[in-house]
């Protein structure tokens, strides 16, 4: 057992750490305040690779492992930068990318991975709908074949990047009565006739990534654009979303490291009563609760990507804890981050405010804490 | 980042449940449920049992009749005991443990070998106390007088003080002395003039695990006694507070393991339709708070083995979220069970009450939480405030 990162991985997360500070945090605030997703900021992921990591030399991408991926994200959360750019990141590298990777034919890997991993082409993924959130099984987007195309028919809703995205992930249904067992998976471009997304929606949280519906209205979708076999995007949805309970939550890792350091900063330097507030008892147990948490959710998260590290896709109990607890108890510490400020903490102006924006989305997005606790309470009780 | 477990590890950790079902299981709720001097003995005998199959031994030197290896493969081990019989669990490592490490670590060749080789085999039991270690508030002092050195004051919750052969006390100066050496740690053997053990404290939870005040009048000590050099009392007691964290935090993840298996076990078999969603979820809620734990005390364990500067802060961590989610758990499963935790008796009473006293013992969450607070914060002061705690 080992809980250190390796030299080589330190120094990575120190560069993509400075390189944050210097070049992208400056971006967040406005970005945030105004809810608009920003070019120049995915650019700057751009330029340092940030979005090819997990992918083959040969794809255009850097080979890294997950638990590199993860403690990418984690180190540009805890330099300060915005967990809707991050969404962003991970949405198009993991959530779309690596859902084309894993169950494309070479041809499709060949033409669309490197434009994701340039970052020249932003993917979305799309599961979630009006009527199906976490009954994702019984999603109505209706695929039927006629001659050399399938058509869609149907709306997404929720679709991080989906009103910049130039290539989606979608999966649809091909027989309703058949539940998830007709689940398949399509690559739409948003060239696609009949594809069109809605207007961004306003979210409380992660306001910088840019988030739509997405329409599907007799969308003319290529059959060499189907996504491995009919019938089989459920698994392939499994695995998909098993991103968001483990490298999507590198950067929630890092945001909660950052409010930590954020309220012991402040705490040592506001003075109310004559004295600095981390002379007050109460405070120095806020700050030791936001230790702990932070040290169990870095261990949780970082325990799926290494097992993901070792050939295994799937590891529900393992992510559905890492992603309950980081939801719940990272909520806890968000709030107590936000509290260590007082007023200050209320106001925009503070980072703690977003973060805590931003935290509450853990505990919905990629599965609810609800549906974690029926994963795990299935898995112990079977 | 790898949370794999060696082959050997495992091993060890399945032959400890499997002893510890054969040769301990069967006498816990006697344990619990006798008076202090009937449970005593049948603790000791449990001591001696774990010595034979080495377990006393993990950590120190082979030549003492030790089994070297590190705190994680202990970790691994002691939370199968732990699991079993909790009030064995912590006499057994107030002695190797508390006792036996402090001297691994510091004590000098002599009090290694004059004290390491009886508690390794289980024939006699050391005694360390288990409330928090803090300069400030010790109540022994200790006085150099020309003809020898004196302790006078009292020492609190003194784990196996009542069977020990021999005592470990700290305690401060009485008076000035030369900073950095106000702490230092003694090894007072039980019959020593001026020492009187108070008698055994009826607790609430881990009943058998013999728990008393000690009392010091002018006991007289030499200067052999002083664990280690004459120095560095500080050093040592920050470890031995670890040490305390991590004890404690197994003791409390084997609490809360024994009564989610209990739990489990009882909802599987229990008559009357499928699981109400609020059980099936307070299920995940144990298992994602005790899997939590154990993550937080391997990641200790390894930090003391690998001498990570963060190991204090670390142990203390996993020492508070470990005893907390303990007692959440057994509310969970008093909770679970109905009318039949509340039964006196019932393995989830005896584990509730077990729950609540290992967040008390070992420094409780309140003086933790003061010391990981000002640590995290002494990290986060502008350059030039910057003071050591």
């Amino acid at each position: 057992m080992e809980f250190g990162f390796t030299a080589e991985q330190l120094m990575f997360r120190d560069t993509i750490y400075r390189y944050a500070k210097n070049e992208i945090v400056h971006l967040c605030e406005e970005a945030d305040w105004k809810a608009e997703f920003s070019h120049e900021l995915w650019e700057k992921f751009q330029c340092m690779g940030l979005l090819s990591l997990p992918f083959p030399e040969e794809y255009g991408g850097q080979g890294a492992d997950t638990i590199t991926c993860t403690l990418a994200g984690e180190a540009l959360a805890h330099a300060g930068v915005d967990q809707g750019h991050l969404l962003a990141m991970g949405a198009h590298t993991y959530l779309c990318g690596d859902t084309i990777f894993r169950n494309g034919t070479e041809e499709q890997k060949r033409k669309y991975i490197p434009k994701i991993a340039s970052g020249e082409w932003i993917g979305c993924m799309g599961l979630t709908e009006p009527g199906a959130g976490s009954d994702a099984a019984s999603l109505q987007t209706f695929a039927v074949k006629k001659g050399d195309r399938w058509l869609l028919n149907g709306t997404k809703t929720f679709i991080t990047n989906a009103p910049v995205a130039d290539v989606a992930v979608i999966f649809a249904t091909v027989d309703k009565a058949k539940k998830h067992k007709g689940i398949t998976a399509f690559i739409v471009e948003k060239s696609f006739k009949g594809f069109s997304t809605g207007n961004p929606l306003h979210k409380m949280g992660v306001r910088a990534s840019a988030t739509s519906e997405i329409f599907f209205d007799d969308c003319e979708v290529p059959e060499e654009n189907l996504l491995g076999e009919v019938g089989k995007g459920f698994l392939m949805a499994l695995q998909t979303v098993e991103w968001d309970r483990s490298a999507l939550l590198g950067p929630y890792v890092g945001g909660l490291r950052f409010a930590m350091e954020e309220a012991a900063r402040y705490a040592n330097e506001r003075i109310q009563f004559g004295r600095t507030i981390q002379s007050f008892q109460a405070i120095r147990h806020k700050i030791a609760d936001m230790k702990i948490i932070v040290e169990a959710c870095k261990l949780a998260v970082y325990r799926v990507a290494a097992l993901k590290d070792q050939g295994q896709p799937l590891n529900q109990l393992q992510a559905s804890i890492a992603k309950a607890f980081l939801g719940d108890w990272g909520m806890k510490a968000a709030s107590e981050a936000v509290q260590v400020f007082g007023g200050y903490g209320y106001m925009h102006e503070y980072p703690v405010e977003r973060m805590l924006r931003d935290q509450k989305l853990a505990q919905i997005g990629g599965g609810t804490s609800e549906i974690q606790r029926l994963v795990i309470s299935r898995l112990m009780l079977s | 980042m790898d949370y794999d477990l060696t082959e050997e590890q495992k091993s060890l950790g399945e032959q400890m449940r499997h002893f510890c079902s054969e040769e301990i299981a069967p006498n816990v709720l006697a344990v619990d449920r006798s008076s202090n001097d009937e449970a005593t003995v049948i603790v000791k005998d449990n001591i001696k049992k774990l010595a034979r199959v080495g377990y006393l031994g993990l950590g120190h030197e082979k030549v003492y009749g030790g089994a070297e290896g590190h705190f994680l493969q202990w970790a691994v081990a002691g939370e199968e005991v732990a699991t079993v019989c909790p009030a064995t669990f912590l006499a057994a490592e107030v002695s190797s443990r508390l006792f036996g490490m402090i001297l691994t670590f510091f004590g000098t060749t002599d009090q290694r070998k004059n004290n390491l080789p009886a508690l390794i085999s289980g024939e006699c039991v050391g005694s360390f106390e288990l409330a928090g270690l803090n300069a400030t508030r010790l109540k022994t002092d200790w006085k150099k007088e020309q003809n020898g050195w004196y302790l006078s004051g009292e020492k609190n919750l003194m784990g196996n003080a009542p069977f020990a052969r021999t005592h470990m006390i700290v305690a401060k100066s009485s008076g000035q002395s030369e900073p950095g050496h106000e702490v230092k740690i003694f090894i007072v053997k039980r019959d020593a003039q001026g020492l009187t053990v108070g008698r055994p404290l009826d607790k609430i939870g881990f009943r058998g695990f013999p728990v008393a005040d000690v009392y010091l009048e002018k006991c007289e000590v030499s200067d052999n006694a002083i664990v280690g050099t004459a120095g560095g009392g500080h050093e040592i007691m920050k470890c031995a507070a670890s040490l305390q964290s991590l004890v404690t935090a197994v003791s409390a993840l084997g609490t809360a393991r024994a009564s989610m298996e209990e739990a489990i076990g009882y909802l599987k078999n229990r008559k009357g339709g499928g699981l109400s969603q609020s059980a099936s979820f307070k299920c995940a809620d144990m298992m994602i708070m005790a899997d939590v734990s154990r993550l937080l005390i391997y990641q200790a364990a390894w930090a003391m083995d690998t001498r990570n500067p963060e190991g204090s802060i670390l142990a203390s961590g996993a020492k508070i979220f470990a005893t907390d989610a303990a007692n959440q758990i057994l509310n969970m499963v008093v909770e679970l069970q109905g009318k039949d935790g509340c039964i006196v008796g019932s393995v989830s009473e005896k584990l509730s009450r077990d729950a609540r006293f290992c967040a008390i013992c070992g420094g409780t969450s309140e003086v933790q939480k003061d010391f990981v607070g000002i640590s995290v914060l002494n990290n986060f002061r502008k350059e030039a405030d910057k003071k050591q705690v």
